[in-house]
Order: C-alpha cells, then structure tokens, then sequence
C-alpha cells in the first residue's frame, strides 16, 4: 500500500490537490474530482487505505450545488477533503452505500436536506423531517420566517 | 477454599457496604439535597455539598437595568441573539435622562442569559446581571419586563448586593 | 413462534431523549432492529444562516448536546478560528483544555447516572449525579453557567479563571479520584453488574470503523485512536495521558474505558492547572468576519469525533455549517448490529452504553 498523497497526487483523476495539516501531525488533503468519475476515485481512495466517510456537506454555489465528502483514515489520521460539483437540474449522484455501510444516513441526511439522490441507496428516505414533507430546508430557496419571532 | 470464600465476603459484602456507609455518614454532615422552596442556595453557603468556594460570582442570573444611567445607545439590542431584548421608548419617566427616552426591554421568557448584552453595554454599572435566579410566574405575559420594571429589579439587586457581572465601558454612570 | 415488532420510545426511560428503536422480538431475542430519528430536529444549520457569527455561540451549546455544551463551543469556535486563521494565545488554550476536560468528567458522570439507573443500580445513579454536582459548580466558577457556558470567543476565553480556581479546583479532583475508584470497585464487585454487561453487545471493530463509530465505543472495540494525543489541537501536546482502550468489544469494556477516560481528565487537569502560563486569555484584535473560505474542526467530544465544517463568504452570517454529531453515527452502527440476538431485557443497557444525546443526533 502506497502513501494516499503520493497516489492522490500522482492520479490524474484528482485536481486541484493541496496538502495542509488540520490539527498537528494530522494530513488534510484537500482536492476536486468530477462527478463522472466520483465513484471511481472513491474506490481508489478506498483501497488506499481510507477507512470511512466522515462527513458530507452539500451546499450551494451558485446554480451548481457542490458535495464535499470528508473522508478519514482511522489509523493514519489522514483526512480528504474531496469536493464533486453537480447540476441542480439533475441532483443525483452515486450512493457510497455499497462501500461503506456508514454512508447510509450521511446521504439520507443530504436528501432529506436537499434533495440529492442517491443512486443505489437502499433506502433512500427522510431521516430528520417527517416522512410526507415536501420541503428542502437547507437550499438557499428556503426562506426562514424570521418575522414572526425575532 | 475458605480463604478464597472469606476474601468474597470481603470483597463483594464489606468493601461495598463500607463505600455506601461513609456516604451515608457523610451526607448527614453535609446533605446533597436541600428542601427547594423552603430553603435556597445563597451565594457563600457552605451547608450543603458542592465546591468550598464563592461559586456565585460570575453567575448568569437576571437582568437589572439602571435606568438613569442608560444613554440609549441600543448596543444590547443589537447584540441579542434572539432579539429578546428591544428598544422601547418609555414615557412620563423622570429617571430617563436621554433625550429619546428609549430604552431596553427584555422578555424573559425567551431570553438566553448569555450575558452578551451586558457585555456589550458600553456604560459601567447599567446592565448588570445578578445572581438571581428564581423569578417565576404563572404567566409568561408577567415575564415581560419594561424597562421600568428592571429599574425596579436593579434598586432591588442592589440592596440586597447581588450582583455579579456588571457592565464595563468607558462611559461612567451619570447618576446614582 | 411468531415475531413482533415493539416500539421502544419515543417515550420510554430507555431512550435519554426523543427516539423510536423498533425492535422484532422472537420471544426474549431481539431478531431486527431499526432506529427512528427526528423528533427533536430543530434546524440548528438552517438557523446559523441567519444569525451572525458571535449570535451563533449561545446557540451553539443550546442546540447541540445539553450534556457537553462546552466542547461543542469549542467545534463552532475552531472552524470559525480556522477560517480567520489565528493562533490563540497559550493561556487561553490552556484554560480552554481545564474546561474542556472538567466538561467530559460531568458528560461521563451523567452517563454513567443514565446508564447504571438502566442497569437498576440506583446507588451507583445518585452518587454520580452528586459527583456531577461538583463538576457543575466548578464551571459555574469559572463560566457562570451550569449547563450552558457561552464562555468561548474568537480567538480565547471570555474571562481569565477566577482567582484562587487552582486551589479550590485541586482538592475537589483529588477527592473525586479516590471516589471513583471506591466506586468502581463497588460496581464491579456486583455480580449481577457483571452478568448482565460482560459479552452483552459485542461491536466488531471493522464493523465500528465502517459505520463511522468513534470515541470512547470505538476504543472499547480495541482500536487505539484519540485525536487529543495523535493529532493534539489547543495544548493537548503538553499533557501526559494515556489513551483508555479495550479489549473485548462489549458494554463492559465501553463502561471501564469512561472510567479510565475520567481518571485521564483528572490529570490533564490537574497538570495544565500546574502549568498554567501567565499571560493574555483573549487574543483582542481578530477580524470581525471570517474571511472567504472553508475549514474543518475535528475534535474528541466526549461522545466520539465531532467536527464543524464552516463555509464562508465573507460576509456576516455563516454560508453553511455542518456539525458532525457522534452520536448520530455512533446510533447508526448500534442499530441493529450490537442488540440483534441479546435479550429483551438488555437492550436498555446495551444502548445507554454508547451514550446517547438525542440533542445532537437531530439537531
């Protein structure tokens, strides 16, 4: 098993990489990746030693909505930060459920907030809302009322 | 075989008990618990069990308001998290010294004591916080405090020497 | 026999909060499980886009987990202070270590009052809420708040440690170390202790790993990671600790890792008071919005990994902000892989054991 960096950087998939630190003598690797070939450098990263997904931010940069996916190597304490823009015409991506079982919630969570799907999700339900809600709290389209008590 | 039995007895009978008996004995010292409305904490009691020291001084407990010192320059409204505290113009008030007359009033049923506001209040001994910390109601309409009636809390606070934080500024109090 | 789906919860004792565990019992054996989350959603993220940064720190304790206030203060305000890029002063990183870890013996103590009241030992429930008690009234000292601090700003502390803290603050240490382990002793003398946690609730480690479990469940499964000592933020390089691990993957070792984890807080303590530097507890010029950008805080809450993701456009209010809640996760790998095949009885006991706050899963 190779070094992540050296494989990040050497990988032509992965763009705009740039190595930081996010705590001492713990690696941020921060890079962008494009959605056709998301899955791929997932499992790549995967076999490289990444042990699970840690977190994942969707938000809104302008007509684009951009997932960023924090993905941690337990036993190295390296941390990638690989970023995927989509269209918020077509909000789908591929679901990491097959990878990691501890994707599941993260993507419900993003489409419950969202409304990203997830190809391949089992289960691809709300999680925090209520089932039959039709809102997607978190897009800056949602305006919160603020008159009313504040 | 009755050795090993006899260090059970110890181990699992008289260890234990002895750990449940010193606390027992201890809380009849000094009682963890205390009858609430009946009796209440102050600040510098030493009766019941907690830390030995002045644990009171820094609390975050109601907000008083010298009025004749408050310039109305609105910063604790702005600094309010959830806008609790607001601008409200008093009327017929020979203590207001501003020409605006307004003041801060706070809803106490939705107010955070974060102490931000006193933080922010750049007079020195106008917003003040106290230590407190057991004002209810059966209403929450009654928690609704003018800016009057927080003028009346500080004469209270400040005879009964509760105080704890005081707003700090470079501004002095123009009127005692 | 025929199988049957139970509700446990909402409102059940079991649950410390708000939260639907649907399990299908075959007679005594639980044969599936599932978990129902959201009642206590609130919107937390949605709310930080409206309100500005500072307005976000009493809320940042309020909406995340009411029993570890403080170290999710100390999430928001890292991400904030990675995106500003500013060094805080020694002094202050030091007293935000003392409260830090004064904040996990209380969170560790109230778990252990939820948990052992589960378990029925209700001796064990009162002692550590009493012990709680201390810990409360010491960051009352300090903050003067008992739950909810507001005591972290950009770039410190909002006031320095009152005076004469250390020497108030060293006994009541001194005097909870030999409780503790009065305590310990006394549970674990318990036999009906013992049979009812030992091999109840096993967690595979890889399992763990891939579910995204962390904190003190994770190292009860054997995996030795701790952000404060491999990857130490604020001072945490300067203390001498061990990290508390486990061997067999049950509810037990997730009990004796919490014990040995206060023990470990009581050091930490104990030395940073020792070597408290002098100096500023507040740096005074930062910028008033963090600049344009994005940063990750991890840190080790006392439930598990937590982390703030910030993303900032410069202006006032936060553009977006993710929390990473432990407990969510740590929920996530529970149900149903650590209670399929235990009694009924147990689950209460297996499910307190991972610690769950209900204010951070929903947020």
């Amino acid at each position: 098993m190779t070094d992540l960096e050296t494989v990040i950087k050497s990988n032509n998939l992965f763009k705009n990489v740039s190595v930081t630190e996010y705590h001492k003598n713990g690696k941020l690797i921060k890079t962008e990746i494009d959605k056709e070939n998301f899955k791929n450098g997932i499992k790549i990263l995967k076999s490289n030693g990444i042990s699970n997904l840690l977190l994942l931010t969707p938000y809104e940069t302008g007509n684009n909505i951009t997932i960023t996916y924090h993905l941690f190597d337990v036993h190295n304490k390296i941390l990638v930060e690989l970023s995927v823009s989509i269209e918020q015409g077509s909000m789908e991506i591929e679901s990491l459920t097959d990878l990691w079982d501890g994707a599941n919630w993260h993507e419900r969570e993003a489409y419950d907030m969202f409304g990203i799907v997830f190809k391949g999700h089992p289960n691809l339900e709300r999680i925090l809302q209520m089932k039959d809600s039709d809102r997607f709290p978190l897009r800056k389209s949602f305006k919160l009322n603020v008159e009313g008590n504040a | 075989m009755k050795d090993t039995r006899s260090k059970k007895v110890y181990s699992v009978v008289i260890e234990p008990m002895t750990t449940t008996m010193k606390q027992f004995f201890r809380s009849l010292i000094r009682p963890s618990t205390l009858l609430y409305p009946f009796e209440k904490l102050e600040s510098g009691d030493k009766k019941y069990f907690g830390v030995n020291g002045d644990i009171w001084s820094r609390y975050r407990g109601w907000i008083t308001l010298n009025l004749p010192a408050c310039i109305s320059c609105g910063a604790c409204a702005r600094a309010c998290p959830n806008k609790c505290c607001v601008m409200e113009k008093v009327v017929d008030d020979p203590d207001s010294i501003t020409k605006t007359h307004m003041h801060p009033r706070i809803d106490f049923a939705r107010c955070l004591f974060c102490e931000l506001c006193v933080q922010a209040c750049p007079v020195t001994d106008c917003l003040n916080m106290t230590s407190i910390y057991d004002i209810t109601e059966y209403d929450r309409k009654d928690l609704f405090y003018t800016p009057k009636d927080l003028y009346v809390m500080y004469k209270k606070a400040k005879m009964e020497k509760k105080f704890t934080t005081m707003s700090q500024g470079k501004v002095a109090s123009k009127k005692e | 026999m025929s199988e049957m789906w139970i509700n446990m919860g909402p409102q059940h004792p079991m649950t410390h909060g708000l939260w639907n565990l649907r399990v299908k019992v075959d007679g005594e054996r639980i044969a599936d499980a599932r978990a129902e989350i959201g009642y206590l959603h609130r919107g937390i993220e949605k709310i930080a886009e409206i309100k500005t940064y500072t307005e976000f720190i009493p809320l940042s304790d309020r909406f995340l987990c009411y029993a570890s206030a403080m170290s999710w203060e100390m999430a928001y305000i890292g991400a904030v202070e990675k995106v500003m890029n500013i060094e805080i002063p020694k002094r202050a990183s030091y007293i935000r270590v003392i409260v830090l870890e004064l904040q996990r013996i209380a969170s560790h103590l109230m778990w252990l009052a939820s948990w052992t009241a589960d378990l029925g030992l209700l001796t064990m429930f009162l002692y550590a809420m009493r012990e709680r008690e201390q810990f409360l009234d010491l960051m009352q000292m300090i903050t003067g708040g008992r739950l909810h601090y507001v005591y972290m700003r950009f770039g410190g502390v909002v006031k320095d440690l009152p005076e004469g803290f250390k020497e108030i603050a060293l006994p009541v240490l001194d005097q909870f170390e030999k409780r503790l382990r009065d305590y310990k002793h006394m549970m674990d003398e318990s036999e009906v202790f013992i049979l009812r946690t030992k091999g109840k609730g096993i967690w595979e480690k890889e399992y763990a790993i891939s579910m995204g479990v962390t904190g003190p469940n994770l190292r009860a499964s054997g995996v030795k990671t701790d952000l404060r000592k491999e990857t130490p933020y604020l001072s945490y390089a300067d203390f001498d600790f061990d990290i508390a691990t486990g061997t067999a993957c049950d509810t037990y070792d997730r009990y004796v890792v919490r014990m040995i984890e206060m023990s470990e807080s009581i050091k930490i303590v104990r030395e940073a008071l020792k070597k408290l530097p002098d100096g500023d507890f507040k740096l005074f010029s930062i910028p008033r919005v963090p600049p344009k950008g994005s940063a990750i805080f991890m840190s080790e809450d006392p439930r598990g990994l937590s982390a703030a993701y910030l993303v900032s456009d410069g202006t006032l209010h936060p553009y977006r902000l993710k929390f990473r809640s432990p407990t969510y996760f740590n929920i996530q790998g529970a149900v149903p892989a650590i209670i399929v095949n235990e009694r009924i009885a147990d689950v209460p006991s297996i499910i307190g054991s991972i610690d769950v706050c209900l204010g951070e899963v929903d947020r």
